[in-house]
Formats: C-alpha cells, structure tokens, sequence
C-alpha cells in the first residue's frame, strides 16, 4: 500500500532489520515493521495482497495452483518518511491495559492523561486537552473525531481489546490520504478479520479500579463460506481519587459484529457494525445564575454500520469503495447532542510507468446534527447539516537507483465552515548504504472550524479569582487554523540487536483560536484567530533484544512550545492551555518470557509537569506499571496486572472549557481470566 | 455570513458523477485478468496452511512463531500472514540472519542461500520441537521435515516423517496424505 509512508516495511534496510521484527514482535512493534494500511482500508502490501488471498485457499486448492508470473523481480519496499510508531495486538496484550488511551501513554511524541475515570485527554506534539483537535483518530477506518466540538470521546470510542490487530500512530501531518483535521497526528486502530477472530474467547477481569471487564466472542463461518464474528463487552469503572467525594464511576455495554466475504480472488467485502451505551459520572462547575457544582450522569449511546468493498484489477492496482454510517447521541447537563455522519470512499490505487504508485481518492461526508440547548451551552441553529468534500493525489516514485523513494501529493478538502483548503505534502526517504533510512518531510496541513466554533454560546467560569462567567460566542469569521510542518527523522540499526528510531519537526501555526473578550461587552467573547507560533521538538525511541527470551525498549519525547498573541487579543488562558505541554516525556518498558507459557511484562513512565493558568501546576509523575501471565494449558491465560504502582494517586489534567471536577489517577490492580477454547 | 461560492457546488456536483461513474464502471472494465501469482505467493501461502496439520509438544503461548532463516526470498510476501492466528495465537514472522536463538520458534524456513550449510542448519534446528521447511532441494533427505518443491507451474512437498517424530511433532495423516512422497530417513 503507498500511503504517506509507503508500505512501512521496512526490510529493505537489509535482513539484519528485519530481523527485528522478531525482537519487535515481542514488545514495541515500532516505526513500521509492519505494513500500515492505507486510510485503514487495505492492511496488506501490493505484493502481499495475493498472499492474503490465497492464505484463504486449502492445501488442496493450493496444490492445483498454477504460477501465474516468473517475475523474480524483487518487491518494491518503500521506507516509511515519516513518524511511525506500531502496537500490535500482542503489545497490548502483553501490557495489561483495559483501554486505547493507556495503550498510547506508551508512544513517543503523544501526551496522554486521563481528567477522570471517563474523560481523557489526548495529543501529538502538544496542544492537548479533552477536545485536542489536531489528532484524527479512526477505528477500521471510520473516523471518530468529534466534529461538533472537536476531539475525541475517548470513553464512547472503546473496542475489544483482544480483536484488536494493531494501532498505527502517525505523528506529523497525516500526509495527503487522511482525513480531515489530521494535523499533529493520526491514530489508526485496526481491528482483526473475522477470519483472524474465529472460535469462541471469553475474559473477564477485575480490579480495585477497574469494577468489571467482561468479553465475549465468537467467530464461525457461515454457510456462504464469509466469515464472521459478534461480540459484546460490558465495562465498568470506578472513581478517580480526589479529596471531596467523586463522582466519575462510568460503564458502558457495547456489541458489535463483523462478517468478511470475497467473490472470487479479485473481490473482497467487509461489513460491521457497533452499537454501545453508557453513562458516565461528572461533576460539573455551571454557573447558570451563580456558579454552582451539580453532579451529572452524562448518558452516551452510538452505533456504527460500515461496508468497504475492494476490487484488485491486477497485481498492483486495486479500488476500495466504503461507505458507513455512524450515530452518536450524548446526555449532559451541558449538551444534548445527536448526530448523524454518512461517509462514502472511493480510492484508486494504481502502478505507472515503471516506478510509480499512485493513488487517488474522493470523499463526501454528511453530518447532521440535532442539539437541545442546556442553560450553559447552545448551537444556533441547533439542528444543522454540514457537507465535506475530500478529493486527493498522491505518487511515489524512485530515485537515484532506487535508494530513495520521494512521495509527492495533495489533498483538496471543502467544508461549509472555511471553504477550500489545499494542503499538499511532500515526502523523501533515503536508504544508505549501511541500510540507514533518512527520512524528510515538508507538509502543510489545516484544522477545520467545527461546528462548535462557528454556531456555539457557552458560558464557562474563568479561573480565579475572575468569578463572572464569561459566554463565549461562535463566529462566522473563524477561519482554519494552519499549520506548515517540517519533519526529519532516521532509523538505523546498530549491530545485530539494537534498533534507534529518531524523529524531529518543527511546526509553524498560523491562525490558532483565542477566545477574543468584545471590548464594549467585556462578560462576552467570540473566537478568533488571534494566535501563532511553533512548536519544535525530537523523539527519541530505541529497542534493543537482549537475548532470545527479553527485550528493552526506551524511548525519551522532547517538547517545546512558543505561542504569541496577536492583533491586540488578551486571550492569557488559551495561550497558557496552548502551550502547556510536558516538556520531556520517557518510557522505559522491559518484556520477558520467563518460560514458554509465563511472561511478564514491566514498564516505566515518566510524564513532565503541566502548567495550568490560574491552578497550580499538574506535577511531573513517574508511573510503574507491571504484569505477569501464566498459561497453564492451551487456551487458557491467568494474569495480573498493575498499574501505577508507584504512588497511591496522582493528577494528571486539568480540564480545559467545560469545567468538570478532574479526579486522580490511583495505583490499580486487576486479574484477567481469558479462556479461548478451540 | 458565510457564503458558498457558486462554482464550488458545481464542483461539487461533478465530482459526485465522476465518483459514480469510477465506482460503477471501472470494476467491470478492469476484472478481466486476475492477480499474478509468483512462486512465492504460493510458497507463503504453503507455510501458512502446514503448522494447521502439526501438533506440537508443549502448548503455544500467545505467539506462533514463523522464523525465516537465511536470506528472505519472500521479500513482503509474508507480511500478510503477520498476525493471523494460528493454533490459538496470533502469527509473527521473524528473520534470522543465522540459525541463532531459534528455540522460540515454532517453525523454520531455510532459505536456498543457506544451501551450502544446510547439514549444522538442520542440526541446529533438530534440538527443538521446530517444524523446519525449505525448498532447497534434497532437505528431507538432510534431515528436514517438509521439503516444498516446484513441478511445472505448481508447487508441492515431501515430508520426512522421521525427523518431525524425532522433534516430537506430530503430522496430521491429511499432511501426509497430500505430500507426493513421505519418508522415514535420517
């Protein structure tokens, strides 16, 4: 697949590299030794499709087959050029981890933090918060960003864990194939074929923290010969720490399927659907008429159908077609929110002349939302329907002998919001002799206005000691906020074992959203754009196999950010939330296999200290977190599993617009039961 | 106010009818030929289906291990498999420049460049319950267990069924009756 990095893997860096892989496939899949898939569509290489094609064949089917080309010709591999980092399903496994956002704390070059036991607060390179909107996440391809008021309901967007193939980070502009708002990152999380999913697995687990995880699943084939999986989980969770009484336990039932059918070699179909609801607690400071704190269950619901069809026309062209739908309803004592998205995808992927990989796709997407005011929150009008087009281009090609790959693309994006937006990318990799891979990108990429942003009042408290709450209006003349980003990076392999992936940018912003007080109305406010600045900063992340049995990986994040106000605006609190980013992030995790059916699993976290205007600063914070497993027959695994051993609580965000009572993430320890008979 | 500027929804619009048109037509004008299939699609597609007919001594853990030892002739071939899953655990092809802690593996590829050294290879390999394949020519008889050859344009396999007993694998009878020759030497 030719995304912005090509097929990821990375084998051309001589067998020695991939010989990582192993090591990889341990712990840390890193930068891209697995293929990423392209708009989370098609997972495999070009050259890979057939394979998976024909994996589906009987011994017997496989004998009669004929070889259909001689061509000996070695498969093109490209070098990712950009920042890439993999969890596999094993990594997430292995880590003890009961959700998505935990499996990120992990990546270099994202700031995860958790506000309460059902909010989260998650960035690339900065600019975090509970609606971070320069981060596109997209679960099998359907995108899960909020467009009403940005960022992502990380609590509603859950999966199970176990049906999860793998989760592809992409730090940097998401190049020219990804959606909108693709900005600092994007966030591809890939759930298992059906065919991958078969048999039946049921776990459970539970924990001081974590009330209850329940799994199941089962995955058959039908008479049609498709495969197909369904599924349902139900979670529960507790409160966070805080001083006063909490009130942020959530839980949430989700169920879902999955069916994948082909005609013939060339046709291949997927259908899914989710459907989920839950409720999670919060404490809300609202100032209607004084401030005042209520506690509020907000009640979440949402279902999800999607079908993708792909058509290979030859060995290395193919057309993906995907349509979806997903619905998303929320009940808080700040918003009553329905919203409605129809997506459709048309994507051509195409070999030219020699050395060519093209690719081009189109994209419309319909929302249509229905809101019910609250007494601090509005859209005018509250029902609303908003249309975007996408429409992109993309070739890569080599250069010099084949020792690099340049990757030239553009994509054109129309919202009813900022009209067109043109955000071309071009990318290089370099293979050096010693198999090194030096990688450099220049790209422009832009965060749409949502719809928030252009129809919003909402009246929020300012820090102290400013207690008249402030409403805070939408305004037609928001633009897109813009960013030209500049990347550099190179993987190397020292000796047989080691593995070091650095990456380094330097972003420049244009356009960032202030809230602008009028002057002649000094309680009333209306975003602007009436900030800019860079960011710049460099990840650091190494692996090294120590033996057959262990492998060490650490990985170091620095970052550093420097925004100015503009044009006279006096908006303190958007920059300080804007620039409070951790400026140095580390990691250090450590995998063994004691035995052929015990592992354990030990890793190190340390997160920088955040700035928060008119509270005191959120401390810097070393996490320890562990597991060990045990299987003690086929099918059947014991674990467990602890987080945060270190200290009995700590804060980690402090909520940023609607201003929720943040809780404390305590030290967490839970037992997990999977059985998977066959 | 915002306003759309007219040209764009005519844009709009023809770039509906170009997305209907591509989706409706191309398929059929270009389903005339199928994939092409290289000896190593086909090979990959063979170590894929085998570890389903082997039992092994000890129980899998978590991952099913497919280590391709030598130089890799199947370039990305194999990277579909990663992550399917294979008696219970989710399949991860690892490459070994040499046959160097191999004892996590579940399977073994030798590739044609380790022909010279095939004897130590195998020798190596025999010390762990590990289903060794190759298809460089004569490997059942050098002590390997399934030896994939070519036959015009189709490929198919021999087994030795006494270097798998030896590693205390056990071959399914459907193996072996689908191997065009099994023997017990070595």
């Amino acid at each position: 697949m030719k995304d912005i990095s090509g097929d990821l893997t990375l084998n051309r860096i001589s067998a020695q590299v991939r010989h990582w892989r192993c090591v990889v496939g341990r712990t840390a899949r890193r930068l891209a030794v697995l293929p990423i898939s392209l708009l989370a569509l098609t997972a495999t290489t070009l050259a890979g499709a057939a394979t998976a094609d024909l994996t589906d064949m009987s011994l017997e089917a496989l004998m009669n087959l004929e070889i259909t080309s001689v061509s000996k010709k070695p498969q093109k591999k490209s070098e990712a050029a950009a920042a890439v980092f993999v969890i596999t399903g094993e990594d997430i496994q292995r880590w003890g981890i009961t959700n998505i956002p935990d499996a990120l704390r992990r990546i270099p070059g994202l700031q995860v933090a958790r506000i309460d036991a059902n909010k989260w607060a998650v960035s690339a390179r900065g600019f975090n918060g509970r609606f971070a909107n320069k981060l596109l996440v997209l679960i099998d391809g359907r995108t899960v960003y909020t467009p009403l008021f940005t960022g992502v309901y990380w609590d509603a967007n859950i999966a199970m864990l176990e049906d999860i193939a793998r989760i592809e980070v992409i730090r940097g502009p998401g190049g020219t194939l990804w959606g909108a708002n693709a900005v600092n990152g994007v966030i591809n999380i890939i759930t298992k074929t059906a065919a991958d999913t078969q048999g039946t697995l049921v776990s459970a687990s539970t924990g001081n923290e974590l009330d209850h995880l329940l799994n199941v699943r089962h995955g058959g084939v039908d008479r049609s010969g498709a495969h197909y999986r369904v599924y349902a989980m139900s979670r529960a969770d507790d409160t966070g720490y805080s001083t006063t009484a909490a009130h942020d336990d959530a839980r949430i039932t989700q169920t879902g399927f999955r069916r994948d059918w082909k005609n013939g070699n060339t046709d291949s179909h997927t259908l899914q659907g989710d459907a989920y609801q839950g409720t999670g607690g919060q404490e809300l400071l609202i100032a209607p008429a004084a401030p005042a704190l209520i506690i509020d269950d907000a009640e979440t619901r949402g279902s999800n159908l999607l079908y993708r069809w792909n058509h290979k026309t030859d060995t290395d062209s193919s057309i993906t077609l995907q349509v979806y739908f997903d619905h998303v309803g929320r009940e808080s004592a700040v918003l009553f929110e329905d919203r409605q998205t129809l997506d459709l995808e048309f994507q051509h992927q195409f070999g030219w002349k020699e050395d060519h990989d093209v690719i081009w796709g189109v994209n419309f997407r319909r929302i249509s939302d229905d809101t019910d005011p609250t007494q601090i929150f509005s859209l005018t009008p509250p029902k609303r329907r908003v249309n975007l087009w996408t429409v992109f281009l993309q070739d890569e090609f080599s250069l010099l002998e084949d020792r690099a790959r340049l990757t030239v693309g553009t994509k054109l994006e129309h919202n009813d919001f900022s009209g067109l937006e043109i955000q071309p990318n071009l990318r290089m990799a370099w293979l050096t002799e010693s198999g090194n891979t030096i990688w450099g990108a220049v790209s422009r990429a832009v965060r749409t206005p949502s719809r928030g942003e252009h129809d919003v009042s909402l009246m929020v408290i300012p820090p102290p000691p400013s207690p008249p709450p402030l409403t805070i209006f939408g305004s037609n003349a928001f633009k897109s906020e813009d960013l030209v980003a500049w990347e550099i990076g190179f993987r190397r392999a020292i000796a047989d074992s080691v593995t070091i992936d650095v990456a380094a940018f330097y972003n420049e912003y244009d356009h960032l959203r202030t809230v602008d007080v009028y002057p002649q109305a000094p309680l009333q406010a209306a975003f602007g754009n009436n900030m800019e600045g860079n960011t710049r900063g460099i990840e650091i992340d190494a692996h090294w196999r120590a033996s057959a049995w262990m492998s060490l990986n650490a990985s170091y994040t620095r970052l550093e950010v420097d925004l100015d106000l503009l044009n006279g605006s006096m908006d303190a609190a958007s920059l300080a939330a804007e620039e409070s980013s951790p400026e140095h992030q580390a990691n250090l995790w450590l995998a063994a296999d004691l035995a052929s059916n015990i592992r354990i699993d030990a890793g190190l976290r340390y997160m920088g200290s955040l700035k928060n205007f008119g509270f005191p600063e959120t401390d810097n914070y070393l996490a320890f977190d562990t597991r060990i497993a045990w299987a003690p027959r086929r099918g059947l695994e014991l674990s467990l599993s602890g987080q945060n051993l270190f200290d009995s609580h700590h804060p980690e965000f402090n909520p940023d617009f609607i201003v929720s009572s943040p809780t404390e993430v305590e030290r967490s320890i839970h037992a997990t039961v999977r059985w998977a008979p066959r | 106010m915002f306003s759309r500027p007219a040209f764009l929804s005519q844009r709009a619009k023809r770039l509906s009818l170009a997305t209907l048109l591509c989706a409706v037509l191309l398929p059929q004008a270009a389903s005339a030929e199928g994939p092409a299939v290289t000896e190593y699609h086909l090979k990959a597609a063979f170590l894929y289906n085998f570890p389903r007919f082997v039992d092994w001594p000890q129980p899998i853990v978590q991952t099913f291990r497919i280590c391709v030892i030598g130089k890799n002739p199947f370039g990305q071939l194999l990277d579909p498999l990663i992550g399917k899953s294979v008696h219970d655990s989710i399949l991860v092809i690892e490459e070994h420049a040499s046959v160097e802690n191999v004892h996590n593996c579940q399977m073994a590829y030798i590739s044609p460049s380790l022909e010279k050294k095939i004897d130590p290879v195998v020798t190596e390999l025999s010390k762990y319950p590990i289903l060794t394949v190759s298809d460089i020519d004569g490997f059942i008889h050098a002590g390997g267990m399934i030896e994939l050859k070519l036959s015009g344009k189709k490929v198919n396999f021999a087994i030795n069924t006494n270097a798998a007993d030896t590693a205390g694998l056990s071959i399914s009878s459907k193996l072996l009756n689908l191997a065009t020759n099994v023997t017990a030497g070595r």
